[in-house]
């Protein structure tokens, strides 16, 4: 699509010409509208049924697949290895699909169906099964694509399309300027629009069948999703077992540092050979905090580049503060950084006055050549003055506490109880019982650390949340969409990783576990 | 930015401003519409044994990517396996394969493991190979050892961009 024309250009003195003034109007009108029309992204997901018999467990013959969006099938197809003379079907649950089936042409011979469906929308949160099928024998490999397509403007926060009315102005006319303001707010309406509806639909199957628990690495279990920049909606993950199985399965999404942003845990039922689904929905909606800001996005704050570095967001003002020698800039919008005077940086910091009670505070740092953070936050009197590993969510790579860090990013997560406790937020087995929490407002600090040679460290992120409950996952949803990723797809280095991870109880039973990742 | 709200006498850079102000943000709109997908075979225990049909991958997309880039990691308990994956166009009911999509080539990556996880990376820059909707691909894996690699992921990462209809 060819870019938005430049717009033609007024100056001052000149008479304004009304077939000027219309064409800019005529002009934003047509490429918004070209923008808006071009609102469908196709794709295909990938169902693996290799190994499976005619009479294989049900459970273990079909995925779920249940996406946060709509979305439009437009095919199937089927590849499959067997011998010879065998029909396979694949038939899918949505309503006016056409079964794919194919005849088998040899265990080292493709048969192959490209099938394709007319008229199969699946609406959201709405599950569709896939499911295989044989007149006989078992089959050597089986794939089946799943093509499908999706609008943009099939999101949650969906926004309609708006039309765009140009002001039409004769030579001579007088323009009233309400008139012309009336005209760029229709014209902001649409861009508007057009900008809100930015997410396309992404599905992302991992399946695994008889996976043991002792022989299988992590590594081996991993499946990596290089694309970072991403923000995973929903990940569902699915378990078929035969009747006696008690398994836990789970699938994490791990992101750069192998630290868990999502996680899904599903338990088999005992007696049951079905698919477990529902219970283990696993939705990773950030939650949008009441105060902070954050370095990497535009919502809902963003550091301002240079010397300036007081950060207000709503009524709250964040202040960086060095007097050590060393200095704190703000770098590139996208976070803070502390730099040592020498081998500290003791002393810079990094405040927010605020009421702490009933709040729950999470920041993403990361810390270089840093030997020991004495002390990472302080509410003067009440404790949270020791940065040890019982803190959750401090992904701490050396297992200790904050010790000889190189290169490292850390979510730090503090919850404070309304009232008179001073606490860790939930989610890990360490106990604390603080001091009242003080009445009036109170500052928290940042920084005071003893290192090795040039030290540093950088805040990004700060988020408050405000007397609601807010889980770890939303917490690292929402640092995961406005963190350290980086966006460019192409970057291997920057892996999320899919991983299966361990279970209990038997596990020779196990017949099929999956996972399906969405994106959108 | 926001609309400058105009009054009285209209000045000609408050309506530049407003102008501008939209055109350049549907410019971002438009950009934004790039979206990546990938494609991902993945074999357990690959050796020069396996036949082809599992490690395979055959694709047919229904509409234009790009391909940004080929990715091949391996897990392996044991060193020095060379694993080769490629890319290439075919005709998916027949043994022929055929190059017209493809740049008249195959695109090969190749790996050798090391104990534990080894990446290798191919990038594809402006202009973009594009890979034709409706034409059949092919991912495939192949090792020229008959130790197994304990794992192989061949990763094909495209664009897909926003369409009309």
């Amino acid at each position: 699509m060819s870019p938005p024309r430049i717009p033609f250009k007024f100056e001052t003195g000149q008479q304004l010409s009304p077939t000027h003034l219309i064409g800019n109007f005529q002009q934003i009108a047509n490429d918004v509208t070209k923008s808006q029309n071009r609102h469908w992204t196709y794709d295909s997901f990938e169902l693996d049924f290799t190994g499976l018999a005619s009479g294989s467990n049900l459970a273990e013959r079909y995925f779920t697949i249940k996406a946060p969006k709509g979305y439009e099938i437009l095919a199937l197809e089927l590849e499959v290895y067997q011998a010879a003379g065998q029909t396979i079907s694949i038939t899918c649950s949505a309503t006016n699909s056409t079964v794919c089936s194919v005849t088998t042409a040899g265990a080292t011979t493709k048969a192959r169906k490209y099938q394709k469906q007319n008229g199969v929308k699946v609406a959201l949160d709405t599950a569709v099964t896939f499911t295989y099928s044989s007149t006989s024998g078992t089959n050597t490999a089986c794939r089946c694509i799943v093509h499908f397509r999706s609008s943009r403007w099939s999101n949650a926060t969906r926004t309609e399309y708006t039309d765009t009315s140009v002001l039409q102005i004769a030579s001579g006319d007088t323009v009233s300027a309400t008139q012309l303001n009336t005209e760029f707010s229709s014209i902001e309406s649409a861009v508007t629009a057009d900008s809100d509806a930015t997410h396309d639909l992404k599905i992302y199957v991992s399946s695994y069948r008889n996976v043991g628990t002792s022989d299988v690495s992590t590594q081996k279990r991993d499946l990596p999703l290089p694309a970072a920049g991403r923000t995973w909606s929903r990940m569902l993950s699915y378990i078929a077992t035969a009747a006696s199985s008690s398994d836990v399965f789970s699938w994490d999404l791990l992101d750069q540092n192998a630290a868990s942003v999502a996680t899904s845990t599903i338990s088999s039922t005992t007696g049951s050979a079905t698919v477990q689904d529902e219970a283990s929905t696993k939705e990773v909606e950030p939650i949008t905090p009441d105060e902070g800001f954050s370095g990497s996005s535009a919502t809902p704050g963003v550091i301002p580049t240079g010397t300036t570095i007081t950060q207000t967001w709503g009524s709250q003002v964040w202040q960086s503060v060095s007097n050590t020698g060393g200095s704190i800039t703000a770098v590139a919008s996208s976070y803070y950084q502390f730099t040592g005077g020498g081998t500290t940086f003791v002393n810079q910091y990094f405040d927010i006055t605020d009421v702490f009670s009933g709040k729950t505070m999470a920041l993403r740092v990361y810390v270089d050549n840093v030997r020991a953070v004495e002390t990472i936050i302080n509410i003067p009197g009440y404790g949270l003055v020791q940065f040890y590993p019982g803190v959750p969510e401090v992904h701490n790579p050396t297992g200790s506490h904050f010790s000889q860090v190189t290169g490292a990013w850390f979510i730090l997560v503090f919850q404070f109880n309304v009232g008179n406790t001073v606490s860790y937020i939930a989610g890990t087995a360490y106990t604390t019982t603080g001091s009242a929490m003080p009445t009036g407002a109170q500052q928290v600090r940042l920084g005071a650390s003893a290192g090795n040679a040039a030290p540093e460290m950088r805040v990004s992120d700060v988020a408050v949340w405000d007397n609601v409950t807010v889980t770890d996952e939303q917490i690292r949803a929402f640092f995961s969409g406005n963190g350290v990723q980086t966006t460019d797809p192409s970057d291997p280095t920057d892996d999320y990783n899919l991983r299966a991870s361990a279970r209990v109880g038997t596990t020779a039973d196990v017949k099929l576990e999956y996972a399906v990742l969405y994106q959108v | 930015m926001t609309l400058v709200t105009l009054s009285g006498v209209i000045s000609a850079a408050n309506l530049n401003t407003n102008f501008s102000d939209k055109t350049s943000t549907l410019l971002t709109n438009m950009k934004s519409g790039n979206e990546t997908t990938q494609k991902t075979l993945r074999v357990f225990d690959l050796t020069n044994a396996i036949a082809a049909s599992l490690r395979t991958y055959v694709f047919t997309p229904l509409d234009d990517i790009e391909l940004q880039g080929l990715r091949l990691q391996t897990y392996s308990t044991n060193a020095s396996l060379v694993i080769t994956g490629t890319l290439k166009a075919i005709n998916p009911d027949t043994a022929v394969e055929y190059t017209k999509y493809l740049m008249d080539q195959t695109v090969t990556i190749t790996n050798t493991s090391v104990v534990g996880k080894s990446d290798t990376h191919s990038s594809f820059t402006s202009p973009f190979t594009v890979l034709k909707a409706n034409v059949s691909y092919q991912l495939q894996l192949s090792s020229a050892s008959a130790t197994a690699c304990d794992k192989a992921l061949l990763i094909l990462l495209a664009k897909v961009r926003r369409r009309t209809r």
